[in-house]
């Protein structure tokens, strides 16, 4: 297996260098270096925010979802998916407004414009860094420990990470956001294949999708409904994760970039539409590899699951691209996430174009190493740790929609509050307070806070003000 | 025709909405209820992979009624 797996590690490491090559940029600007020229057309604009979305989160961690917890996991991520196209469609034209108008750099440096306050810009970034580096880590970690157990007499399980790492950082000092979305394109087809080949194999198994539920069904009857066997889904913990998913579009600055860059409305509107469906077929597949799963390896570790699924029970050839695909996944996020994190620093830097791009450099290198150092450290459940990225940049969501709806420039409520709710998340994740208010999770309190806030600064305090600073 | 465009979109934020709600509902979400199968699906499968649906026709209908507005190009 280790030859097919290098044979087709090879030919994909070819294309990314065959693609670098292509896209590299020579005179790095902000405009062509950071945001990819700002020309992106619907094909690649669809396949390269679906691999950014769809990470090692959706390969491995929503497999053991569906096997541990049933089949509420697709109201889990599906459907708060489809919401979140809905949110992209409606809401993502008045970001490309707003971003034309106040040159965009990245989301921090949008905020500092539209609240004419470098707080709200802070806040952005500090809750980017905050959040997407431990994500980024668990999955380089995810990987690498999967890699290893695959092949235990290759290398260490921290030089799996530095590969990947080293990967990342090359093609993105190299190439920029051009390089990166190229690459995506090439990883969110090599990731829609291989998870079909494999979801398809393990409805096989069954024969047909009918008699799969039966034997999940005479296995554990709870898979199939909500909460689940070990209760997960409660009402609250899907309203949570639904918020979280659908404020992506403007919270995760590597999707952010992606929505402002588009060519046109048009090819926003498409991307948007193909996302969906994208995230129906991609879902659906880890859907089956979790049934399955659940009937022949209920009580197997996720490692041993996810070994099985994707290697151990398929054909050579299929395990040595479900290999890969999984390479690709955790790489297609990971540099996004990275890059983006460059780009909001870059929208805060008021440096010459030149010397902010140098900085910028640097710092994705720095990110990429600090990424790297958490992956060594890191432990964290993959699924519960992503949604906690997601339900943490949420958090700046509120603040960040004010910011892009409001004609107005608004006062400083929404980041003063947004840093207290941030703080607050934090201090309830790790221990220090309740996880629950009363009889809400701390989550939907501080979300309920964060809305009752921007009603206050949309229709009290808002009125009378003065205009953005773009007009 | 400005305001029949504004007056469908809000008709169709009423949808998601109304679709949001639903989703964690009884009516998607029921505890501990497997029943109707369809096509061999559990209730909460199929009614999930219809509001999955729903949601993207929502987002087709919004962009066909905003096919004439490119304001950021």
């Amino acid at each position: 297996m280790l030859t097919k797996f290098l044979i087709a590690g090879v030919i994909y490491l070819s294309i990314l260098i065959f693609l670098v090559r292509r896209t590299r940029v020579k005179e790095k600007t902000t405009s062509s270096y950071l945001l990819g020229g700002g020309n992106i057309g619907f094909v690649i604009g669809l396949f390269t925010t679906a691999a950014t979305l769809f990470s090692a989160f959706t390969v491995i961690g929503m497999p053991d979802f569906f096997r541990t917890h049933g089949i509420g996991a697709w109201i889990f991520l599906a459907v708060s998916d489809t919401m979140m196209v809905y949110a992209l469609i409606r809401i993502g034209e008045m970001l490309r407004r707003k971003a034309r108008k106040l040159d965009f750099k990245g989301m921090s440096g949008l905020m500092v414009n539209t609240y004419g306050a470098k707080l709200a810009g802070y806040v952005a970034f500090g809750g980017a860094v905050i959040f997407l580096i431990p994500y980024i880590a668990v999955q380089i970690s995810g990987i690498s420990i999967f890699l290893n157990a695959a092949f235990p007499d290759a290398i260490p399980v921290w030089a799996w990470s530095l590969i990947i790492v080293g990967i990342m950082i090359l093609y993105s000092e190299t190439g920029g956001l051009r390089a990166i979305m190229y690459n995506d394109t090439l990883q969110g087809i090599l990731l829609f294949i291989t998870i079909w080949i494999i979801g398809w194999n393990c409805v096989s198994h069954f024969g047909s999708i009918t008699s799969m539920f039966d034997k999940v069904e005479s296995i554990s009857n709870e898979l199939l409904s909500v909460p689940g066997p070990k209760g997960l889904f409660t009402t609250q913990f899907l309203i949570i994760s639904a918020i979280a998913i659908i404020s992506l579009p403007f919270t995760q600055p590597q999707i952010s970039t992606r929505v402002v860059i588009m060519k046109s409305s048009s090819a926003l509107r498409k991307m948007a539409i193909g996302l969906g469906i994208v995230a129906i077929l991609i879902i659906l597949p880890t859907l089956f590899m979790g049934m399955y799963g659940a009937v022949l390896y209920p009580e197997a570790s996720t490692q041993e699951f996810i070994g099985h699924v994707l290697l151990y029970d398929q054909a050579e050839g299929v395990a040595a691209l479900g290999l890969i695909g999984l390479i690709a996944a955790a790489i297609s996020t990971s540099d996004s996430q990275i890059f983006a994190l460059g780009s909001e620093l870059r929208s805060l830097l008021t440096l010459g174009d030149k010397k902010a791009i140098l900085i910028t450099r640097i710092f994705i290198f720095f990110f990429g190493i600090l990424a790297l150092i958490f992956s060594i450290l890191s432990t964290e459940h993959l699924v519960l740790l992503a949604r906690t990225s997601f339900t943490g940049t949420a958090m700046m969501g509120p603040m960040i929609l004010v910011g892009i709806l409001s004609s107005r420039k608004p006062s400083l409520l929404m980041p003063v509050i947004t840093v207290m709710a941030l703080i607050t998340f934090i201090l309830a994740k790790i221990g220090i307070i309740p996880s629950k208010i009363g009889v809400l999770e701390v989550e939907l309190f501080l979300f309920s806070i964060l809305a009752i806030a921007s009603i206050l600064e949309v229709f009290l305090l808002g009125k009378g003000k003065g205009a953005t600073s773009e007009n | 025709m400005k305001k029949r465009r504004v007056t469908l979109l809000k008709i169709l934020d009423g949808l998601a909405i109304l679709a949001f709600i639903a989703s964690f509902s009884p009516l998607v979400t029921p505890e501990h209820i497997t029943e109707p199968f369809i096509m061999g699906m559990p209730y909460t499968l199929w009614a999930g992979l219809l509001v999955s649906f729903l949601f993207v026709i929502l987002a087709y209908l919004v962009s066909i009624i905003h096919k004439e507005d490119n304001n950021a190009d």
